[in-house]
C-alpha cells in the first residue's frame, strides 16, 4: 500500500488536451532486472535514447533486451483489492490486487522449442517492457529512468496447446506482475521519439556447433553450424554468415583475443571454415557467433 | 499518413516485400528459390546490381530460369526483385480511365492491386480501441495471354501468381500490428477478368486482357496515439 502525503491535499485534476494513452496490448520485451554488475537496467531519459538495435544484439546478456513474438487475445486482468471489513461494515484498505497477464503466441511463434527458451525465464529475476500495437513503448518512468516494469517471475508460465479442429497450434503465457509494482509510474516512448516501431524489434536466434576441429597448420577451424528450430532430422542451417566480422575468435589457452578471421568460406550451406593468425599446437580457440540477430559460441582444440 | 482507408491500403501495398532471395545453380543454369512469391513466366526482374532478367521458365517455390538483359550478361543469383505492384483505386469506369492514362506499356503498370469503390466502413467512438472496420474488395490481376492461353495455362501463369501476391499481401498486414488480425478472408479466382454472365467473361473491364483473383476481408484497424499539436 502506498502511504499518504500528509502535506498535500486532494491532487490537480486537469489535463491537456493530448495525452498518449496505451493501445493494445501486441508484445512484451524481457529485460534482467540488474545485470551482473549489480547496475538496475533501465534507459536513461536524461541523455540521447539509445540505439534500440545495440540493445538487442547486446553481449552481455544482463544487459540484454529480450523482445517475445507478437501475442493474441491479450488479457491484464487485475484481481480485487483487499479490505478489511467491521461488523459495522466499516472497511480499510489493505493492498492492490495483483495485475496478471494471458496471452497467446500462435501458429509459427508457439514451436515447443520456443516454448523451452520461455520456460527458461522464470529461474531470471527479470521485468519487461510492454510494446502495443502501435509501436509504444511502456514502462515504469522512475526519477528520470524507464525501467522495465518487475515480473514475478514463479509465477511465469508459458503452456504449449496442441492444435484442434478448431483452433492453432499456440503458447499461452501466463504471469502475475510483481505485486508491489506502481502502476501510476507507467509512461510511454513513442515510435516518433525513439525513431523506431517497437513492434519490429525480433530477439537473437541461437546458433549451435557441431563437428568443430582445427586444422591446417594452427590457423584453421571448420564446423557446422545450425539453428534449434527445423524438424528432428533437418535443422534449419545457419548460412549466408561469410562477412569477416559475422565471427570472432578468442584463443582461450592464452587469453588472448585473435578478432575477426581473415578468410571466412562455407560449403556446403551451414559448414564453415575460418582461417585466422597462426596460433599454437592443442590451443583452445573460441569461435563466436558477432553476426547482428545471432548468437552462439563454441571452443575448438586446434590440432 | 492520411487517414483515408484508399490511403490506408495504398501504404499497405508499398509495405509489400517484392523481394526474393535465391541462390544460382550454374550446372543446371536455374536461380533456385524458397519462395517465388508472385514472379511468373514473361515478367521482368532485377538483382541488386539493378541488372534486368527475363524469367523464361519457372518451378513455383523451386526455380527460376532466366535471361540476362543486360550486358554481360551476369548470372541471377542473390536479392531478386519482382515488379512492385500497381496501386490504384475507384470505381469501374474511374480506375479503367486512370489505369489507361498510367502509361502504355502494361508491364510497368502490372501487377495491379484494385481496390474496388465504393467501400463500406464502420467508425467506432472514444470508448473502442478500433478506429475502422472497413469492408474491402480488392483486385489481384495480371496480364494474360487471351490468344494462345487455355483455361488451364491462366490458371498456371496468373491465377496462382496472384493467388501468391494474396498471400504476400495478408503476411504484410499480419505484420504490421496497427490491423487487426486476420482470422479469415475470401478469395475468388477467375482465369478472365471480366463482366461475367451465365455463360462466363463477356467484356473487359479494364482495357486489357488480365486474369488474377479478388480478395474480400474485413479490415480492422485500432487507433493511434494523439498528436501533441
Amino acid at each position: 500500500m502506498i502511504g499518504c502525503d500528509c502535506n498535500a491535499g486532494l491532487s490537480n485534476t486537469g489535463r491537456p488536451g493530448c495525452v498518449p494513452i496505451q493501445g493494445i496490448v501486441s508484445s512484451l520485451i524481457l529485460v534482467p532486472l540488474k545485470d551482473n554488475t549489480g547496475a538496475v537496467n533501465g534507459i536513461d531519459l536524461s541523455i540521447a535514447l539509445p540505439v534500440w538495435n545495440d540493445l538487442i544484439n547486446e553481449v552481455d546478456a544482463s544487459k540484454r533486451w529480450f523482445p517475445l513474438p507478437s501475442f493474441e487475445n491479450v488479457e491484464l486482468p487485475k484481481a480485487d483489492s483487499q479490505f478489511e471489513e467491521a461488523s459495522s461494515g466499516r472497511m480499510a484498505f489493505l493492498r492492490q490486487g495483483k495485475r496478471s497477464f494471458t496471452g497467446e503466441l500462435w501458429a509459427e511463434d508457439s514451436s515447443p522449442t520456443f516454448l523451452g527458451k520461455l520456460q527458461k525465464s522464470r529461474c531470471v529475476d527479470f521485468g519487461l517492457y510492454i510494446v502495443d500495437v502501435n509501436g509504444n513503448l511502456v514502462g515504469s518512468e522512475v526519477d528520470g529512468f524507464l525501467y522495465p516494469i518487475p515480473v514475478d517471475n514463479p509465477s511465469w508460465n508459458p503452456v504449449f496447446m496442441f492444435a484442434t479442429d478448431a483452433t492453432v497450434q499456440k503458447i499461452t503465457l501466463g504471469f502475475d506482475f510483481e505485486r508491489l509494482f506502481d502502476e501510476s509510474t507507467m509512461y510511454m516512448i513513442t515510435p516518433d521519439e525513439a525513431g523506431i516501431d517497437f513492434t519490429t524489434l525480433s530477439g537473437l536466434i541461437d546458433v549451435l556447433f557441431t563437428n568443430g576441429v582445427g586444422a591446417g597448420t594452427f590457423d584453421i577451424v571448420d564446423f557446422d553450424a545450425k539453428l534449434e528450430y527445423g524438424t528432428a532430422v533437418n535443422k534449419i542451417v545457419y548460412t549466408g554468415a561469410l562477412a569477416l566480422t559475422d565471427w570472432s575468435l578468442y584463443n582461450v589457452t592464452t587469453s588472448t583475443l585473435i578478432g575477426n578471421p581473415t578468410l571466412v568460406a562455407e560449403g556446403p550451406d551451414g559448414s564453415y571454415t575460418l582461417t585466422f593468425g597462426v596460433q599454437a599446437t592443442g590451443q583452445e580457440i573460441r569461435v563466436e557467433v558477432s553476426r547482428d540477430g545471432y548468437d552462439g559460441e563454441t571452443i575448438i582444440t586446434l590440432p | 499518413m492520411i487517414g483515408d482507408i484508399a490511403f490506408i491500403i495504398e501504404d499497405l501495398v508499398n509495405q509489400i516485400d517484392n523481394t526474393i532471395d535465391g541462390t544460382f545453380n550454374a550446372p543446371e543454369g536455374i536461380t533456385e528459390y524458397c519462395n517465388t512469391k508472385w514472379a511468373r513466366k514473361g515478367k521482368t526482374v532485377t538483382d541488386s546490381s539493378d541488372n534486368e532478367f527475363l524469367i523464361t521458365a519457372i518451378e513455383y517455390d523451386d526455380n527460376i530460369t532466366s535471361d540476362s538483359l543486360t550486358i554481360p550478361f551476369p548470372a541471377l543469383d542473390g536479392l531478386t526483385y519482382l515488379p512492385k505492384p500497381f496501386f490504384i483505386s475507384g470505381t469501374k469506369l474511374a480506375t479503367n480511365r486512370e489505369w489507361t492514362i498510367a502509361g502504355k506499356d502494361v508491364t510497368e503498370k502490372t501487377p495491379i492491386i484494385w481496390l474496388l469503390e465504393t467501400i463500406r466502413e464502420r467508425k467506432f467512438g472514444r470508448e473502442s480501441v478500433y478506429d475502422r472496420e472497413s469492408e474491402v474488395r480488392l483486385f489481384f490481376l495480371d496480364e494474360t495471354n487471351v490468344r494462345n492461353f487455355y483455361t488451364e495455362d491462366h490458371r498456371r501463369e496468373v491465377v496462382f501468381p496472384m493467388e501468391k501476391l494474396i498471400n504476400t499481401f495478408i503476411a504484410t498486414v499480419s505484420d504490421n500490428r496497427k490491423f487487426k488480425t486476420i482470422e479469415d478472408y475470401t478469395v475468388r479466382t477467375f482465369s478472365r477478368f471480366g463482366v461475367e454472365q451465365d455463360n462466363g467473361m463477356i467484356k473487359n473491364i479494364l482495357d486489357a486482357n488480365l486474369s488474377g483473383a479478388e480478395l474480400i476481408l474485413t479490415l480492422t484497424k485500432y487507433k493511434e496515439n494523439c498528436k501533441v499539436c
